[in-house]
């Protein structure tokens, strides 16, 4: 008789961090962690803790999980440093 | 249990099985399989989706997008369906699909309407933009590219997936959310193959679903991480949501569903894993960014030229086609146009290099009129897929302002990347399921639509086909019983999909994945060759017999990721075998073989299918405009349509 593996997960380390939480904000109610698409996060087993970032490598980084919480600034996204696009003050057309 | 983990938060329902009866199955839901489930329920219909992630947001469109092409019925459009479906097939030099692009042409605009009425923002109604020289003053519609003949739109799309979701409520359709579809189910009815139904499993708890369905309609998007991977920013390293990797291609392969096109892939142009960055973070002036102006790094413009090479004066007259020319065709899969549809450019990069611009280049939208700007800055960068919140909303909190900022460019192009030949992706009009007027495979009762049919296209063709394949899909159902599954077909893939979770050793998910990767860089790459391919076969041979049967894992989601390296697995040999099939050389495929070299040969200029038969590749060769006269041929099957309100 085979046995199946107790479910069990441990968080995946990842170079980034893609969702960083304010817990004096958030509220627990895990609607970033039921719109996410990749499946990323997992809902805390403490009651009105935020999720856990599980899965940071599989975040596709799109933003479904800031557009839908409630509470403004309790969830922020961002890409990894290297993604971050370099921008300069505009310079005056030498030719005009 | 491994010592630094902690317990599963979902109840553990591997061994249990929900069997799940309706008319019509609709697996994925994105764009156009919601589009394809409200079809089929306004026609009355049971109907059922299946989704791995979250309806509500899920799908390459699922944040957004911010362009709607070929809206050639708009009210607004002067130019005709016909016009530019035919348009599309002689650009991609026949290599296009005339059916999907004609019902993108002449449906997609009533899918608009559609959206409007389900609370999605079509129009410009704050009159933010009024005034605007891409603006109709009486209908409020925004146009994008061609602002003389207006068929494409630009569109406020973060609003579209949450609409579709409530109007999939207020129909009644029933959502598996969080769901993999993992097979079809197939059965020989009076002596010819019929899809009866597919089976799930549910990615929180490992509860096997069985779904009995009259017909199914595939729109599970193109597969993804068969050349491109990152065991560290997995989530990046393709342009698609990670569960978008073609689980429909693998399973309809594996069912016999046939497919053209699939010797076609492009060197890759998005990876933020590495070798590019987010789509339409940088400076650049194409797509969501079209026609931003590009400076050097002194601050030169850089010029735009019309078709005949004539350089532009104003910003004004990037939108318009030149004297003589009737319209231009810009968008998803249009990159290097022939003269007729060529829009205004700006040179290539080589060009630039010999005329002394110097790098970096910069997209400078402080130059622009400030409608021009801000409908880049603001509507275009913000709607668009993944630009709300990661560049709109971060760059804002950085301190970029497009009045005062300049956006930086990278490498030699404007995709910001830097890819090797042998990185490549499907992508351009990628190949995928052959089909009929009725966007139906070739089994009974199976359908398809967006991503998953060849040389497919954008948001709004998604949309089209998903509804056009709906209502076949529904007419289907009406006319046939719902049949019995052979529990024997279950339990087998029962076995398959659970069979990972009985090791507690052995090899991952992310190491066969990265493996099959580096495999088709190797074996498929830019130059292909015979031998070199069947090499690749073999080496693929030896994963599915040796490492296949060492995949573990500890839970239903990481359960779920080896499902779909098993899927990548089967479509990297699918591709190998097409790519087999075609002996010559082809510019629109981005096909090269060393041992075939000749270039489109007239022998080979046809499309070439491909499905699989008793374990076996099986070739076939479809004409390149199959479809007929796509206006007589549309009008003869859709009277319904055309005269029943157009839903």
């Amino acid at each position: 008789m085979r046995n199946m593996n107790e479910l069990s997960v441990r968080p995946v380390p990842c170079s980034a961090t893609p969702l960083i939480f304010d817990e004096t904000k958030c509220i627990g109610c895990n609607a970033c962690a039921n719109v996410c698409q990749c499946d990323i996060l997992l809902p805390s087993a403490e009651k009105g803790a935020h999720p856990i970032v599980m899965y940071p490598g599989e975040c596709y980084y799109c933003g479904a999980c800031v557009m839908v919480c409630p509470r403004p600034g309790a969830l922020r996204l961002q890409h990894p440093v290297m993604n971050r696009a370099k921008f300069i003050p505009v310079k005056p057309d030498p030719e005009k | 249990m491994p010592s630094d983990s902690c317990s599963w938060p979902f109840p553990n329902e591997f061994g249990q099985t929900e069997t799940v009866e309706s008319e019509v199955l609709v697996l994925g839901g994105g764009l156009s399989g919601c589009f394809a489930a409200i079809a089929a329920a306004r026609r009355g219909r049971s109907v059922v989706i299946v989704e791995k992630g979250a309806t509500l947001r899920s799908g390459a469109g699922g944040t957004g997008f911010d362009h709607w092409e070929s809206a050639c019925t708009n009210p607004c459009s002067k130019v005709t369906p016909e016009e530019i479906a035919y348009a599309y097939v002689d650009e991609q030099d026949h290599y296009s699909n005339g059916i999907s692009h004609y019902i993108e042409c002449r449906e997609g605009w009533d899918r608009l309407v559609d959206l409007e009425s389900f609370g999605g923002k079509i129009r410009d109604t704050d009159d933010e933009f009024a005034g605007a020289d891409f603006r109709d003053e009486e209908t409020k519609l925004m146009f994008a590219y061609d602002y003389e003949n207006r068929f494409t739109l630009r569109v406020w799309g973060t609003t579209f997936k949450p609409a579709l979701y409530k109007e999939l409520q207020r129909l009644g359709v029933r959502i598996y959310d969080r769901t993999e579809a993992t097979a079809l189910l197939t059965k020989t009815v009076n002596g010819k193959k019929r899809g009866v139904g597919a089976v799930g499993m549910n990615v929180h708890t490992g509860r096997l679903v069985v779904f009995k369905a009259k017909s199914t309609v595939l729109c599970m998007s193109r597969p993804a991480r068969v050349w491109l991977f990152d065991s560290d920013l997995t989530g990046l390293c393709e342009f698609r949501p990670m569960q978008s990797i073609g689980s429909g291609h693998a399973m309809g392969w594996r069912a016999g569903v046939e497919f053209t096109m699939m010797e076609k892939s492009v060197k890759a142009e998005f990876s933020a894993a590495g070798r590019s960055f987010p789509p339409y973070a940088t400076g650049n002036n194409h797509n969501t960014w079209y026609a931003a102006t590009m400076v050097d790094a002194r601050g030169v413009e850089i010029p735009y030229l019309d078709r005949d090479g004539n350089v532009l004066k104003t910003v004004r007259e990037r939108y318009y086609p030149v004297k003589g020319q009737k319209f231009f065709l810009k968008g998803g899969v249009i990159d290097e146009p022939k003269y007729e549809y060529r829009g205004p450019e700006t040179m290539p990069f080589d060009e630039l290099m010999k005329r002394g611009y110097q790098l970096p280049f910069y997209a400078d939208l402080s130059r622009m009129p400030e409608m021009e700007r801000k409908v880049i800055w603001g509507m275009m960068v913000g709607q668009e897929a993944k630009t709300n919140v990661p560049i709109l909303k971060n760059y804002t909190e950085r301190g970029f302002d497009p009045t005062k900022h300049a956006l930086q460019s990278y490498g030699s192009g404007w995709q910001s990347a830097s890819f090797l030949p042998q990185e490549r992706q499907f992508f351009g009009a990628p190949g995928g399921i052959m089909h009929d007027w009725d966007l139906k495979t070739n089994i009974d009762g199976i359908y398809a639509a967006g991503d998953q049919l060849f040389a497919s296209d954008c948001a709004g063709h998604a949309c089209a086909t998903g509804h056009y394949a709906g209502r076949k899909a529904a007419d289907y159902a009406a006319s046939v019983e719902l049949q019995d599954i052979d529990m024997r077909d279950v339990d087998a893939e029962r076995e398959r999909l659970y069979a990972p979770m009985y090791r507690s050793e052995g090899v991952t998910w992310k190491e066969l994945n990265q493996a099959i990767a580096k495999a088709m860089q190797n074996y498929c790459g830019g130059v292909k060759c015979r031998d070199l391919m069947l090499e690749g076969l073999d080496l693929l041979k030896t994963y599915r017999e040796e490492i296949v049967p060492q995949l573990y894992c500890f839970n239903p989601h990481d359960l779920m990721r080896t499902h779909e390296v098993l899927d990548i697995l089967d479509v990297s040999e699918m591709v190998l075998h097409a790519c087999l099939m075609r002996e010559s050389s082809s510019k629109p495929l981005c096909f090269e073989r060393s041992d075939f070299p000749e270039l489109d040969p007239e022998r080979d200029r046809h499309f070439i299918t491909i499905r699989q038969e008793d374990g076996k590749p099986m070739r076939g060769v479809v004409e390149h405009d199959y479809f007929g006269d796509l206006k007589a041929e549309y009008e003869k099957r859709n009277r319904d349509y055309i005269e029943g309100g157009k839903k």
